[in-house]
């Protein structure tokens, strides 16, 4: 009897911040939300799965960097230079390359004119050992972009969670996010 | 008890066009072809789920051959000119480079005669009545291997319930492809 590889998380609770901004937890699991400067998904990350997937399909009301914290506990992680990112960024016949170090991790690019479409794999965020994730999009930056990242996290900590946000917190996204536990 | 995260789609029905082809649903929902110019897929996106997972091992009849997306409705695809913009990053071997491409087709992969190839493509919010994206990662079999990824918009905010793949000319493919519904 073969099994299933791929599970659908249902977050334990949502947070958002944003004027006007709704976030709702589907009845499988998923989370459709609008108008947000950030939005948290909490209780995602368990002893049940080593490994997730997170899609999301969004579209901003201005382009703008989506960054990724992990948190616990409804804390996202904030410790300075934690999160090591190098992206990928073919625009056109440019293609380029940066690594850079912060206190928050990044995601991808989203703007608003066509639709945004990505997919983020995140390794061991509940281990209590260092994270990392690996993000792949269909940006619709100048209507279609290649932006890419690997990112690490430093931190040996366990985490539940996760909070997407953008940049300068005025830009606020619109789309849906679900979070799959792959069967170890 | 947590709800299966990937679930496979059969198509309603499968068509396709080139000297000798043959497609043809499988029992499992998979939709094998064999020497074809043009493989479109119906009934696939529905209100069920807002994206899409396409699985597809294929060999070219030509050592070089790309090939491309039109999405379809009723068995109608959509041509309006310029709609799909697609962004790829190419590495084969030392060389990286990039491109951007508008046309009334998208870009989704690549396939040769020499050995097998293999894509990976997501298709996000087609079935909305909003613009659809699409981001692919490619085995690329020519000059042996070669790494081939692209991201794509396609703006016209039509709902969409299957798409056809387009090969070059009068180039043609030979496959298997599944298409999986993410669960939400």
């Amino acid at each position: 009897m073969s099994r299933n590889g791929l599970y659908l998380v249902k977050p334990t609770t949502v947070d958002k911040t944003g004027t006007g901004s709704t976030a709702t937890i589907n009845t499988k699991g998923s989370v459709t939300f609008s108008a947000c400067t950030s939005i948290s998904m909490n209780g995602v990350f368990t002893q049940e799965y080593d490994n997730y997937l997170i899609v999301l399909r969004a579209t901003l009301t201005a382009l703008a960097a989506f960054r990724l914290r992990v948190r616990s506990s409804g804390t996202d992680n904030t410790t300075a230079n934690s999160y090591t990112e190098q992206y990928n960024f073919g625009n056109g016949t440019s293609v380029t390359g940066l690594r850079s170090t912060n206190n928050l991790g990044a995601f991808s690019w989203v703007g608003p004119t066509n639709m945004a479409g990505y997919i983020g794999t995140i390794y061991g965020p509940y281990l209590t050992q260092p994270t990392a994730w690996r993000t792949v999009s269909a940006s619709n930056d100048g209507s279609g972009a290649i932006v890419d990242y690997a990112v690490t996290h430093s931190q040996s900590t366990s985490y539940d969670g996760f909070t997407l946000y953008n940049n300068g917190l005025t830009q606020s996204a619109s789309g849906l996010l679900a979070v799959y536990g792959m069967r170890n | 008890m947590p709800e299966i995260g990937l679930i496979p789609i059969t198509p309603t029905s499968v068509s396709s066009t080139g000297t000798g082809n043959s497609s043809a649903i499988e029992p499992d929902g998979s939709v094998s072809f064999t020497t074809c110019n043009t493989l479109s897929v119906d009934g696939v996106f529905s209100s069920s789920y807002e994206n899409y997972m396409v699985v597809m091992r294929s060999v070219g009849s030509v050592a070089f051959t790309p090939f491309w997306v039109r999405f379809r409705v009723s068995g109608s695809d959509n041509s309006t000119a310029n709609s799909y913009v697609n962004q790829f990053i190419s590495v084969s071997s030392t060389s990286v480079s990039g491109d951007r491409q508008t046309a009334d087709r998208g870009r989704v992969s690549t396939t040769s005669s020499t050995r097998r190839s293999g894509s990976t493509t997501y298709f996000y919010g087609p079935f909305l009545t909003s613009p659809t994206a699409w981001a692919s990662r490619n085995m690329d079999s020519q000059s042996g291997a070669a790494i081939l990824d692209i991201g794509g918009t396609h703006n016209q905010s039509t709902s969409y319930d299957g798409f056809t793949f387009v090969n070059d000319s009068t180039n043609t493919f030979s496959g298997l492809l599944t298409v999986f519904g993410f669960n939400q």
